[in-house]
Formats: structure tokens, sequence, C-alpha cells
């Protein structure tokens, strides 16, 4: 029998395929068609203390292999959240991961609290790629080292449970940042947010995001997610969730054997709904194809010759 | 419940400059969709381009679907090419469509551009209730209106008006100032339904005030998830809060989204 799952600390995934935060809301609309608690974990879209309206459209925009995307963290707010949202996912059996996000120390910690005091999320994911309101360098929390730990710190103060911090590529060295989380105490990295990016109509000269810029997932980054991946498995102990690009079985089985534990898929479940049972599967075919019984064998197995 | 399930061309056409016809059948049982639903077509078989494309459902019977396209750039240009027998994924039905119960004898509908597509659906289903349409279709200039195509397709109880930018056929302007002239004659309509660009459907909504016709109005927008999910594809309303164009619309009312100003 093949063994998908996955254990990180004392949270265990039954399988390593983790729905990534935002695509796919609250998980209501797409339950019909992927059921949310077929994934290994549901990670919610990012809450924040108070409701957020989000930003001007438009909103998105396609771009080589892949999207930008500036939604500006729209979201009901962690309360209304846990009234009106989390009981669905419960109901169906999901294994709730709840990403979270704050424009202050204060505001992360506020947010990590009120999350702790729910037995049925199994997880904290801190998203620190926000603007780095009140910090004196970096553009997001989560580009310096000492911002990325002050936060992560904050965060452990708050909360008991499994927390995971979500990084941004937005940085000079990737390896610094999960050193900096790891410290502070964080339980596992996930690698990586979208990146920075933009795209201007040449027609008629504007933006094509109300935003201005926004952040770029799809395809495109699967590269740099990946190499930061195996970077970073180099650099520390605790687990990593891969992130970036994965559209199929392949990219999955490329970022686990890069090192991560797990792997997260958002922008896929736009191209196609069925994808990420079809990953999993993927994911089960290879093993057995390869005569690999558990999964744990390939997390890190990447080869190389000296 | 929308579905995504495949579907196979069974024809795939150029009616006007730039605008296509695609008619699909399902693969399997699927949900009937209503005028002004729309559905996520999957383009290509592989991931590139990445998103699907949102069009509205031009036509729809018990065993094929219908969608009127205009080619705008990548994806649609990908769509013109499919050929007969190929299959799509589509996802769907989705949205609110237009309220049918606001028509209780006569309906005007006015389409500018490619904004003519949902109305053409919403025709067919208002006439064979036996209600009266009146259908307003709008656009630049006359290579770009299918019009014996809107002809043949319009039967009984619908009266066709065209406007063109550059009166290369019809009413020369727009086709707000053509919905103004036929309400100076007879404003006895039970409700307006429009769709097309923003400052058009922004004057149609104007119009519909003044002559105190309850008005709905159908928009697009940049759309990823299309089903509620991801929170991409908001307009903005007459307070600037944001509505979701593919869960709370395409279809609002236009009271909704444009205020007394017609500056929006």
């Amino acid at each position: 029998m093949t063994d998908l799952s996955v254990q990180l600390g004392n949270l265990i995934l039954k399988n390593p395929v983790v729905a990534a935060s935002g695509p796919w809301g609250y998980g209501l609309e797409y339950a019909d068609i992927c059921p949310p608690e077929k994934l290994g974990a549901f990670i919610s879209k990012g809450l924040s203390l108070k409701p957020r309206k989000g930003n001007p459209p438009p909103r998105i925009c396609e771009t080589p292999s892949g999207m930008l995307n500036a939604i500006g963290l729209q979201n009901i707010g962690v309360d209304a959240f846990l009234k009106e949202k989390l009981p669905f996912l419960v109901e169906r059996g999901t294994t709730v991961i709840a990403n979270f996000f704050g424009s202050s120390v204060e505001e992360y910690a506020q947010t990590a609290e009120i999350l702790s005091s729910v037995k049925e999320i199994s997880a904290l994911e801190a998203n620190i790629s926000c603007p780095n309101v009140g910090g004196k360098e970096g553009k997001f929390f989560g580009s310096t080292a000492e911002r990325a730990f002050e936060i992560t710190q904050a965060c452990k103060k708050a909360t008991d449970k499994f927390l995971i911090v979500k990084l941004t590529p937005e940085t000079r060295d990737i390896t610094e940042i999960a050193k900096a989380v790891e410290s502070a105490g964080a339980d596992a990295i996930t690698l990586i947010n979208t990146f920075p990016a933009m795209a201007i109509d040449v027609k008629t000269r504007k933006p094509k995001l109300g935003n201005i810029t926004g952040g770029l997932s799809g395809p495109a980054i699967k590269p740099i997610a990946v190499r930061m991946i195996w970077e970073t498995a180099n650099a520390v102990n605790i687990p990593i969730f891969g992130a970036g690009g994965v559209m199929t079985a392949e990219d999955a089985l490329e970022m686990i054997i890069a090192g991560a534990h797990a792997v997260q898929v958002g922008t896929v479940v736009f191209n196609d709904p069925g994808a990420p049972l079809r990953i999993i599967e993927g994911i089960e075919n290879f093993m057995v194809s390869e005569g690999i019984l558990s999964l744990k064998e390939l997390i890190g197995s990447i080869v190389i010759d000296n | 419940m929308p579905q995504d399930i495949y579907f196979t061309v069974v024809e795939n056409y150029l009616i006007a400059k730039g605008v296509y016809l695609i008619k699909l059948r399902p693969t399997v049982m699927t949900a009937h969709p209503l005028p002004g639903q729309f559905a996520m077509i999957k383009i290509v078989e592989g991931g590139h381009p990445i998103l699907r494309r949102p069009l509205s459902y031009s036509g729809a019977t018990n065993h094929e679907v219908q969608f009127i396209y205009k080619v705008v750039g990548e994806g649609t240009g990908i769509l013109s090419q499919i050929k007969k027998e190929e299959q799509l994924k589509i996802l769907g039905p989705l949205g609110k469509g237009f309220d049918l119960s606001l028509t209780k004898k006569k309906a005007l509908l006015v389409g500018g551009g490619i904004g003519f597509a949902p109305l053409l659906y919403l025709t067919d289903v208002l006439t064979e209730k036996k209600l009266q349409v009146t259908l307003i279709i709008g656009a630049k200039s006359l290579p770009l209106l299918p019009v014996e195509f809107i002809e043949k397709r319009a039967k009984q109880n619908t009266k066709i008006h065209f406007a063109t930018e550059d009166g290369s056929i019809g009413w020369r302007g727009m086709a707000s100032d053509l919905l103004t002239d036929i309400l100076t004659n007879d404003s006895n309509y039970d409700v307006l339904y429009s769709c097309g660009p923003m400052p058009m459907l922004n004057s149609v909504a104007q119009i519909a005030r003044k002559h105190k016709i309850p008005c709905e109005v159908s928009v697009e927008a940049f759309m990823a998830c299309g089903l509620g999910a991801c929170m991409s594809c908001v307009v903005r309303d007459r307070e600037g809060e944001y509505l979701q164009v593919c869960k709370e619309g395409p279809v609002f009312k236009a009271e909704q989204l444009f205020g007394e100003k017609s500056n929006d």
C-alpha cells in the first residue's frame, strides 16, 4: 500500500497536495467540483482582524505562463470566517489551515491569538508578504530577516498551534529569511508567495492592474520556487511547503525531491478544477511505478553528483 | 450547480468581422443555462494560456449550447481556430441571469458591440413565452454586425433596430440615442435589459430611470475562477463597494451600478 501521508511535527496530512491560500476563497464554491476534504489540507483565504475591501479592479491579468493578481487581500475578517465559513469545512472533514496577516506586528499577534482558540483549525499560516508598514527597510515584512523574525516571534508567542510562515521571494537571500523565522520558532515554511510584477496595456498606456503592481503566479515562477526550496532545505531543519506554479504531479514531485514535504496548489485550479485530485493520483502512480512505498523516501531525495 | 464537463464542437464559424459563433453539444447530461448566465471555457487542453475565458450563452436548447464571441486577444483567437469534433471543457452555467419575470408583455433589449450575444438568447426565451421583444443593436459599423444572422434568428414578436456610429446601416449614432428616440414614440415597456460597454450601460440606465422603466444590465470582467471564490472579477457599485461579477452578476439592476450622475 502506497502511503501518501505526510507528518510535519504534530500536523498530519493525508496527502501532500494542499489548497493554497487565495484562489479557493473559503472553500465553499469549489466544494462540489474539488472537495476540500480530499486534499491534504485546505488553507483559507488570508484573514485579517477587520474585514478588508480589497483593491480597485482590474484585479487580475494573464501573463505568459501565469497571471498577475492584486486582489488586495479582500476578506470577511477573522470573526466572520470562524462563524460563517469554518463550520462548512469542518462538517466535511477538511483539514483546515487558517492563513492570516496584519498591517503591524501587533495585528499579526492578535489575529493569531483569535485563531488559536479554535480547536477545529489544525494549523496557522502567517502571510508575511504584506507591505512593511512602519519598518525601516524592506518592501515587505518578509523582505528582511529582522522583520520576519519579529513577526514570527510575536505570532509564536500568541499561539500553541503549528505555525507555518509563508515567505515572499522578494528578498536578497531567501535562506537568510528562512533561518530567521526558524530561529523565531516557526514550525514550517511555505516557499513561495507570488513575485511582485507588472503589466502595461500598450494601447491605453495604462497599467493592466488597478493597483498598478501585483503578484505573479503560475508556471512562470515554478523554477524560482524550486530553487528557493532546494536552497532553503539545505539551510533549515523545519519542513517546507512548496508553492508556485504547480500544475501537474511532475511539478509537485520536483518540489518534493528538492526538499518540500508537501505542495500547495492555487493558480492551477482556475485552469482545471480537477487538477488537484489528478496531481494526488499522479504522485501515487509515480510511487507505485518507482516502487516507493512511502512519500518520506522522496522528500529531499535530489541527487547531486559531486 | 455548475459542472465542469467536456463539450464537442458542432460548428465554429465567422458571422461578422471578427465575430464568431460556436455551437457545442455536451458529452454528458448537464444543467440548462438561463439567459444572462455564462460559462468558463477552457480554450486549450493544457495550461497555456492558463486562464479560461468567460462567455455568455447566446443560445441553448436541450442538445446544444451556443456562444457568440469577438476575437479580442490570445484566448478568443485560439477559440476561433477550434474545429468541429474537437472537445472543450466548459464550467457552467454560472452567474445570475436576467430576471424574466420583469417582462409582463413587452421588453426592450439594448445591445452594444458584442453585447448583443446574451440578448439573442434572452430574445429566444421571451418570444417563446409569446412576449413581445424590441431589440436595439448598436455597433461602430456594418461589417461588425451579423445582420442577416440576427434577422433570421429572431422569430415573430420581435422588432429589430440597428444603430451604427457611421450610419452604414440603420440609425446613425449610438444605440442609446436610438433608444431615446424609440422611447419618445412609445415608452410602454415593462423592462429594459442591456449588455454592452460600460459607458453605454450608464447611458441606458439614465434613460431607463428618466422613463421609470426597470432596467437590468449585464457586465463583463476579467475572471479567474468564475464561481465566486477568488474575488478577482469585482465591479464597483454606485456606493463604491465591490460586487463579484461572476456571482452577484453578471446581470445587475442598473441602479446598483449606476447612480444619478452619469460620470462613472
